[in-house]
Order: C-alpha cells, then sequence, then structure tokens
C-alpha cells in the first residue's frame, strides 16, 4: 500500500486512508455480528429443535410402548406448526420407521436407519436423532430436520444491510474528508507553493502562512525559521564574498588551487594580472608554473611544498618571480594541503600575495638599521677612545701629586693645595670612569668577577675613604646601623664597593648642612629561599626626589631635574651604572621619596652566600694594609711607559720607595736594555720586575711579557686605561701577574710589587 | 444396555416374525407376545403407591389367574426388568381363592365366569386388573387388552383405576380408549 500511495496526493491519500479505515472497521464489525448471529442461530435452533425432539419423544412413548402408530402420527403432525422442521420420523425399538411426518411422503425419503443421537448440521439442514426415553428405557428414536433457510435468508438480510451502511458511511467519509482534508492538505499545499517559489527564485524574503498550533503549524514556523537564516546567512555569505572579492582585488592577492592527482592548478582571476600573465601564458601545469618561478627560488618553492604534504602542516613560502618584462617581483603564498580517507595528499589550496613593496619595505628598513647599529657603534667606540685618552693625562699628574704629597718637605699650606688638586682630579678619574662603565654598560660589556665576599667591610670602607671627609665638611650626621648576621654576597667587591660609593655620594651631595645620613644594614628571608636576603638601606634628610622624577632617576644622563645638574654638577650616571651592577648581581635597587625636601632612601636587595665560601677581596681595599706586613724590599724595576710625564712620575715614586728604575720607551728600547743587563746578570736578565704600559707605540706590552715569562722567569706588573675582564685575562695569558687600571693608584701599584716580591722571596 | 439390544432382538423377532401376517384375525400365539410386552409396559406407566409394598426389596409381582396363555412369553419379556428398583416377578393363581399378594393382576379369558370373586378379592389393594374383553371392563376392571384386526388395542376403565388409587401416565391414556 504504501508504495502504490507514494505519489498519489495527499487529498487522495487522506481519503483512501480514511475510507479503508472506515470500511475495515465495518467490514470487521459486520463479520463479527454475523458471525455472532450465526452461531445464535445454530445455537438456538439445535436448543429449539431439541426440545422439540425431547417434547414429541416424551409426548410418543406411550404411543412406542403400546404400538400405536397413528397416535404417533398424530402427534408428529402437530410439527406442521414449525415451519421450520421440514421433516420428522419415530423410529421403533427394532430401528424401522414406526410413524413419519409428513406422511405423505414415502418412506424412502427418511433416513432407512437412525443415526447416532446427537444433531450435525449439513449445507442446507440440521439433522438431529434424540432416544425416547420412558423411566430411563430405551423405547424408540425421535429425528428431526430443520432447514436452514431462514438462517441463509436472515444473512441475505444482514449482508444487505451491511452493504448499505458501508456505502452509507463512505459517503458519510468522504463528505467529511473532503471538508476536513482542507486544513491538511492547504496548509502542505501552501507550503509546497512557497518552497518552489523559493527553489525557483532565491527570494528568502517569502513567508508561508501558518494556519494552525498543529505539527503542521509547527512544520510552517520551522520552514520559515529556516528561510529566515538561509536569508541571513545568504546575504552574510554574499556579504562576505564581496568583501573577500574586495580584499583580494585590493591586497593583490589571489587565490590557487593545485590538484596533486591530475597535476593541474587552477588560478582564479586575480592570480593572472598578479603574475603578470594571460591565460595563454600559464596552462595550469606545474611546468608552466615553475618557469614563472625565479630559478633560483624554484628548489625553496618544491622543498616547502613536500614539507607541507610530508608533515601535515600549511605552507608558507616567500618566493620570487620573472615578469615577462624581465622584472624580479617577490610573492608569499599560504595554503593547506587535503588528504583523502587513507591519507594520501590530494589538493592542495591557498593564496598569493604581492610582497615586492614590503620586501622592498623591509630590506630599506633592515638597511637603515645597520646603518644606525654601526653609527651607535662608532659613538660607543669614540667614547670609550675618548675617555680612554681623556684617563690618560690624569695619571701623572696624580702620581706627581702623590709623590709631592710625600715629600715631608713641602709647607702645609702647599699640601692643603695638593690634596685639593688630588681630589679634583680623583674627582675627574671618577667621571670618566663612570663614562667608561656606562660605554661598557651600553655595549654589554661590563663584566663581574663574582667571588663570595663580606659586604661589611666593603660598606666601611665606603664610607670611610668617601664619605667620611665631605659628611665632615659639611658638617653631617653619618650613623651606621649593622644589624645583618648574614653579610656575604656573591659579588664582584670592587663593583660593589662602586655602588656603595655612588649612593653614599648622592646621599653627602644631596643632603644641605647639618644633615642626616642613615646607613641600615639587615637581613630579610623571603618565602622559599634557603639563604635570607641583605639589604642596604642609604636614607639621607636631602632634598629628596619628586614624583614626576622618580620614575626616571635611574635612567643614565638624566638627573633629577635639569636645574639641579648646574647646582649640584656630575654626569647623573652614577644611579645608572649602580641599577646595572646591581642586577648584573642578581640583586635589585630601589629609591623612595616622601617627595621633594623629604629625603630619599634607596635600598639594595642582595642574595646571601654562606660565609665559609668567603675569601678576602682583594684589590679593592688598597688602605686595609694588607701590604703593610711585608717589608719593602729594593727591586730593580723595568719600567717601560711611551707617556713621558707619566714615566717621570712613576720613576720619582719607584725610586722614592727604594727601587732601582730603568726606563724604556718602546718596545725596541726594553729589549735592548734586557739583553744588556742579561749579560752582567745571572739572575734572568738583571731586572726584578717588569712593569709595563699595554699600548706601545711600536707593539703591545704582552708581547714583551711574553718573551720574559718564557725566556728569564721575569714577573711583570701591567698597566693599562682598559680594565674590562677581559682585558685583565689577556694579561694574565700573557704572563703579567696583576693588571692596574691607569689612572695608577700609588698606593695599589705599592702593595702589587711588595706582594710580587714577596711571592718571589718565598 | 445388555438387556437393550436383547429386548430390541426379541421385538424385531416378534414383529418380524410373528406380526408380518398379522391380517389373521383370530387371536394366536403372536397375540399373546404382544400382549406379555403390554403387560410390562403398564409397570411404565403406572405409578404404585409406596404403601402397596411391604418392605423396599418386595418385588412387583404380575399375577396370572387360571391359565397362562402367554407360555413364557411373559417371563422372557420380564426378564431382568425391574420397576424402580424393585425386581418384577411373576405369580399364578389357580382361582380366584388363591389370589394373593400382587400389583398387576392378568384375568385370562378363561376366568370369565368368576370375575365377582376375582375383584372381591382384590378390592382396595391398588392392584391393576388387566381383562382381554370389553366386558370385563363393564364388569369393573381397569384394563382390557382387545384383539382387535391385527392388532391389539387399549381400552382403559378410568372410575376403576381412580379408585384403587392409582396413577396412571397420561401417555397411556393416550393411546388407549377411555371409558369412564
Amino acid at each position: 500500500m504504501a508504495v502504490f500511495l507514494r505519489d498519489t496526493p495527499i487529498k487522495r491519500k487522506l481519503m483512501l486512508v480514511i475510507l479503508l479505515t472506515t470500511g475495515f472497521a465495518l467490514l470487521l464489525m459486520g463479520s463479527a455480528l454475523i458471525t455472532y448471529e450465526l452461531l445464535t442461530f445454530r445455537r438456538s435452533l439445535t436448543l429449539n429443535i431439541g426440545v422439540l425432539a425431547e417434547i414429541i419423544g416424551a409426548n410418543s412413548t406411550g404411543a412406542v410402548a403400546f404400538q400405536d402408530p397413528q397416535s404417533a402420527q398424530e402427534i408428529l403432525a402437530a410439527l406442521s406448526a414449525e415451519h421450520q422442521v421440514t421433516e420428522a420420523a419415530i423410529y421403533g425399538e427394532d430401528g424401522e420407521i414406526f410413524a413419519r411426518f409428513p406422511t405423505n411422503w414415502p418412506v424412502s425419503r427418511f433416513p432407512r436407519q437412525p443415526r447416532p443421537d446427537g444433531y450435525r448440521f449439513s449445507r442446507s439442514h440440521l439433522a438431529m436423532f434424540r432416544p425416547i426415553l420412558q423411566q430411563g428405557t430405551r423405547l424408540g428414536t425421535i429425528y428431526l430436520q430443520a432447514d436452514l433457510g431462514e438462517m441463509y435468508s436472515r444473512f441475505a438480510v444482514y449482508g444487505l444491510l451491511l452493504l448499505l451502511v458501508g456505502a452509507a458511511s463512505s459517503l458519510g467519509a468522504i463528505a467529511l474528508t473532503t471538508t476536513l482534508q482542507r486544513r491538511i492538505s492547504v496548509p502542505i499545499l501552501e507550503l509546497a507553493q512557497v518552497a518552489g517559489s523559493v527553489s525557483d527564485r532565491p527570494d528568502y524574503s517569502v513567508r508561508a502562512v501558518k494556519h494552525g498550533q498543529d505539527e503542521i503549524g509547527q512544520l510552517t514556523e520551522a520552514f520559515n525559521r529556516m528561510l529566515m537564516r538561509i536569508g541571513e546567512s545568504s546575504a552574510a555569505l554574499a556579504e562576505s564574498e564581496e568583501r573577500l572579492r574586495l580584499a583580494l582585488e585590493g591586497s593583490r592577492t589571489g587565490t590557487w588551487d593545485w590538484n596533486i592527482e591530475t597535476g593541474r592548478i587552477a588560478w582564479d582571476d586575480y592570480m593572472y594580472p598578479l603574475y603578470g600573465r594571460t591565460r595563454e601564458d600559464f596552462d595550469g601545469t606545474i611546468e608552466s608554473f615553475l618557469k614563472i618561478v625565479h630559478p633560483d627560488d624554484r628548489p625553496i618553492l618544491e622543498r616547502s611544498t613536500e614539507e607541507a604534504i610530508a608533515h601535515k602542516s600549511t605552507i608558507d613560502v616567500d618566493f620570487r618571480i620573472i615578469d615577462l618584462d624581465g622584472t624580479v617581483r617577490h610573492m608569499a603564498s599560504r595554503g593547506r594541503v587535503f588528504y583523502d580517507a587513507n591519507g594520501k595528499a590530494v589538493r592542495m589550496s591557498g593564496v598569493n600575495m604581492d610582497i615586492t613593496a614590503s620586501k622592498k619595505n623591509e630590506e630599506e628598513l633592515s638597511r637603515a638599521k645597520e646603518a644606525a647599529e654601526a653609527a651607535n657603534k662608532a659613538k660607543d667606540n669614540f667614547l670609550a677612545i675618548l675617555s680612554h685618552e681623556l684617563r690618560t693625562p690624569l695619571t701623572p699628574v696624580l702620581a706627581a701629586v702623590a709623590m709631592l704629597e710625600e715629600d715631608e718637605t713641602i709647607a702645609v699650606h702647599l699640601r692643603r693645595e695638593l690634596e685639593m688638586i688630588r681630589r679634583n682630579i680623583e674627582v675627574e678619574a671618577r667621571l670618566i670612569d663612570d663614562l667608561l662603565d656606562v660605554t661598557g654598560i651600553i655595549r654589554g660589556k661590563l663584566e663581574l668577577s663574582r667571588q663570595p665576599v663580606d659586604v661589611r667591610p666593603l660598606l666601611e670602607h665606603a664610607m670611610q675613604s668617601y664619605c667620611a671627609a665631605a659628611a665632615a665638611r659639611k658638617n653631617l650626621r653619618v650613623s651606621i646601623k649593622l644589624s645583618a648576621t648574614e653579610t656575604h654576597v656573591l659579588a664582584d667587591s670592587s663593583r660593589m664597593t662602586q655602588v656603595f660609593w655612588n649612593l653614599l655620594q648622592n646621599a653627602c651631595k644631596f643632603t644641605p648642612d647639618f644633615g642626616s645620613i642613615d646607613v641600615r644594614v639587615y637581613n630579610e628571608k623571603p618565602d622559599g629561599k634557603t639563604n635570607p636576603d641583605l639589604i642596604v638601606e642609604v636614607s639621607d634628610s636631602g632634598i629628596g626626589i619628586s614624583r614626576d622624577t622618580m620614575p626616571r632617576i635611574f635612567n643614565a644622563f638624566e638627573q633629577g631635574e635639569h636645574s639641579r645638574s648646574r647646582l649640584f654638577g656630575g654626569l647623573g650616571l652614577g644611579l645608572a651604572i649602580s641599577r646595572a651592577i646591581v642586577e648584573l648581581h642578581g640583586g635589585s635597587i630601589i629609591a623612595t621619596s616622601e617627595g621633594k625636601g623629604k629625603g630619599a632612601k634607596f635600598i639594595i636587595r642582595l642574595r646571601t652566600v654562606e660565609a665559609g665560601a668567603a675569601v678576602r677581596p682583594h684589590g679593592a681595599m688598597p688602605a686595609s694594609g694588607a701590604g703593610s706586613a711585608i717589608s719593602p724590599r729594593s727591586l730593580r724595576v723595568l719600567l717601560v711607559e711611551d707617556h713621558p710625564d707619566t714615566a717621570q712620575q712613576l720613576k720619582r715614586l719607584l725610586q722614592r720607595a727604594g727601587h732601582e728604575v730603568t726606563w724604556a720607551g718602546t718596545l725596541r728600547e726594553a729589549r735592548e736594555l734586557i739583553e744588556a743587563s742579561s749579560d752582567e746578570s745571572q739572575d734572568g736578565g738583571g731586572f726584578n720586575i717588569l712593569i709595563s704600559d699595554l699600548g706601545l707605540p711600536d707593539g703591545s706590552g704582552h708581547e714583551l711579557m711574553r718573551d720574559l715569562a718564557s725566556q728569564h722567569r721575569m714577573p711583570g706588573i701591567a698597566l693599562s686605561g682598559y680594565g674590562m675582564k677581559d682585558d685583565i685575562l689577556d694579561s694574565m695569558a700573557a704572563g703579567f701577574s696583576r693588571h692596574i687600571t691607569k689612572p695608577v693608584d700609588w698606593q695599589e701599584l705599592k702593595i702589587a710589587i711588595q706582594k710580587i716580591a714577596a711571592e718571589q722571596e718565598s | 444396555m445388555e438387556f437393550l439390544s436383547r429386548l430390541r432382538a426379541l421385538l424385531a423377532l416378534f414383529l418380524v416374525v410373528t406380526l408380518a401376517p398379522l391380517g389373521a384375525a383370530p387371536p394366536s400365539p403372536n397375540e399373546y407376545a404382544l400382549k406379555a410386552v403390554f403387560l410390562y409396559n403398564f409397570c411404565r406407566f403406572i405409578e404404585w403407591p409406596d404403601s402397596a409394598f411391604r418392605s423396599r426389596q418386595e418385588p412387583l409381582i404380575i399375577g396370572i389367574v387360571g391359565a397362562d396363555p402367554f407360555g413364557g412369553m411373559l417371563t422372557e419379556a420380564i426378564a431382568g426388568e425391574t420397576y424402580h428398583g424393585r425386581p418384577i416377578q411373576i405369580a399364578h393363581f389357580a382361582g380366584p381363592r388363591d389370589i394373593r399378594q400382587c400389583h398387576l393382576l392378568f384375568v385370562s379369558q378363561s376366568n370369565a365366569g368368576q370375575l365377582d370373586q376375582i375383584f372381591a378379592a382384590v378390592a382396595g389393594l391398588n392392584v391393576v386388573t388387566v381383562g382381554e374383553t370389553e366386558t370385563f371392563l363393564d364388569r369393573g376392571g381397569m384394563i382390557a387388552l382387545v384383539a382387535e384386526q391385527n392388532r391389539v388395542r387399549l381400552r382403559i376403565n378410568s372410575g376403576a383405576l381412580r379408585r384403587a388409587r392409582l396413577n396412571v401416565s397420561s401417555k397411556l391414556l393416550q393411546v388407549a380408549d377411555i371409558r369412564s
């Protein structure tokens, strides 16, 4: 049924369904009725005939018993009133017919012998045999036959009735269906019409009319919602297509699609102008595409394609193409690979962009950057050389002043002048050192030689050597509160001293007369660390730092305020250098101030180390008296220095310390002197020690030292304007025992010489 | 059931062998075979009151006064039959004076002269008297088995039966000629 109904219109389907349902129900009901009627009829007939047989049998006992067929016939004759009974007979005990009805029928029309008791239905009759009993004794058999014609005629009436009712109900159903089905089919047909019109002409603004809240109503609503969605998404799609089209047009971008299996490359319309080709120039094969690509870039293109396929990644490759007129342009290709169910790459597609302009920009930028970097480097080099050159003349001046100060015959008023000269030269040397440091920091060349060191002596030294005098001059109250128990840090002691000095110097500089400077050193243990931190606080009652300048105070070449630089002097490098040093040590430095005129506080935080690992710092504590234990000993010194003034001052200082000094200006001179002296003395060339500048007119002091160290086992001290780690290491590698940075601190040199002398003796 | 088949066989024998030539008018041994069956059949259509019996086991007795015309056929007819569980027996009485306890009394033609004495002997005793002639009824008998043409007709004196306080089935009355 489902199959033959498939293409019938809904209207017909509905009608058929209703008719079939009605018909089936009627048929079922009719069958049930008829069956029931048949059964009832049969039962009641059986009952009736049975009763009849019983009565007649009972009535005829006497007739049978007393052999009175006449009476029996009379009894049977009464059956004529019962029209259902067509024939009847009484059989005697011997089984012979005793009496019959109708009487006029011949005996042969009746069953010759009584059949077993009971009833049987034939097609048209009911035959019943019953015993004739009198007081439990069988006297004979009564036989009755009933006609079933009545039953059949009744069935005919039923059938006719059923047919009439069926026809009437079918007509009624058709009439009802015709009106009712409209409620179903009309909305569906309308829906179909709207759907048809939408598919014919993509107008998503039409809507189907909703007739009710039933399933069809819901369907209509869903359909309308779907139309709305489709409308929205198609509008969005159109918009995005338009946007893409505009974007592709505007950005000189084209799309490509490479079918890996056929090897064909499909280009969209933007690709041809992008590549400056027509459809005749590019036939869609890989060969014709590679012909366009710059020969040098073909391997790159092929390799990145293979990689993208192999690694299931996207392709992202820049390459060059050659235009028909020979111009080289840059292209960028981005895309992805598509795989079939077996993981085989079947397709690759993506976009192409002309990046010639940005490539050019990039190149120009990189050229500009290189130029800028070169210029910056030149500036740094210039600064480095400048500060070195500024530093060099200070060495002999300092040496001369130092010598004069040691001369006990100098008058007291001259002594003060000398001290002033020395202090100012020291300040200037320090300024130049700062400049050198800053250039080092900028060039990333500030290097540290870190060892576990106790911070306390460094701080004390900084306070004594640089702060005490200034504080006394300005009547400042300086206090130090030392509550830390763990005071060892992994540090470059000279650099750390420099930091402390910077802070103390700033404090002195920016605190007016009769102010106070407080230094606190204490431990603080942050969570999760084994060793406590060491905090060094330097606070003053000075001019403070304003909120505006606070963020910039650690920047190089910037001071609190420009007006201040005029008042207080200096280059404003101290804090920048200090911060760089502290941070290189893995620590931190911060500044706090309540505001202008309310003082400032600088807090350094450093990580402590186990005290056991600490070694005594050297070099940074010239006044510690470490060398005083060594008795002065007269040495034969070969001084090699090309700067005559410096050489004269050093020679004089060394001679005063009791040494015998021979001076050479160049390497050649020095070598001659060594050769000459080695003839006189057995002891490694006649000289005990070499003190040599490194930058000499005819070579480096390193060369000389290498010769002396290998041939004569002679110790040496290098003097140099450069004090970086690399410079020191170079000197050590050449064979120098010490490397002293210019301007030469006489005390430092003196101790170095004494140490070498002591080592030689032992 | 065994008895039924036997009875059927017996009746068949009678009807086929004896009734086939029913044209013969004079009484014949066949006539008495029929009368024997009728006598026995009366037991089924007549109800005796319990007072007619002395005990529960007492048989129903068919008495024959004078000569026995049945010649053993009655004995055969009642063989094995019962009346409400009581056996049926035959008693022969030589004359009216010999009549004793019985329930059905056949008075043959030969005793026609002694009818008064016989009726007197059974008066008020619930005894059904069966004779062979119309006059038997006229004289006060209850049922007469009258041979007529080739068959035996039943005649009943309903008044006499009523007086004997005996209940006779209507079915018996139906097939009989009733005289009041």
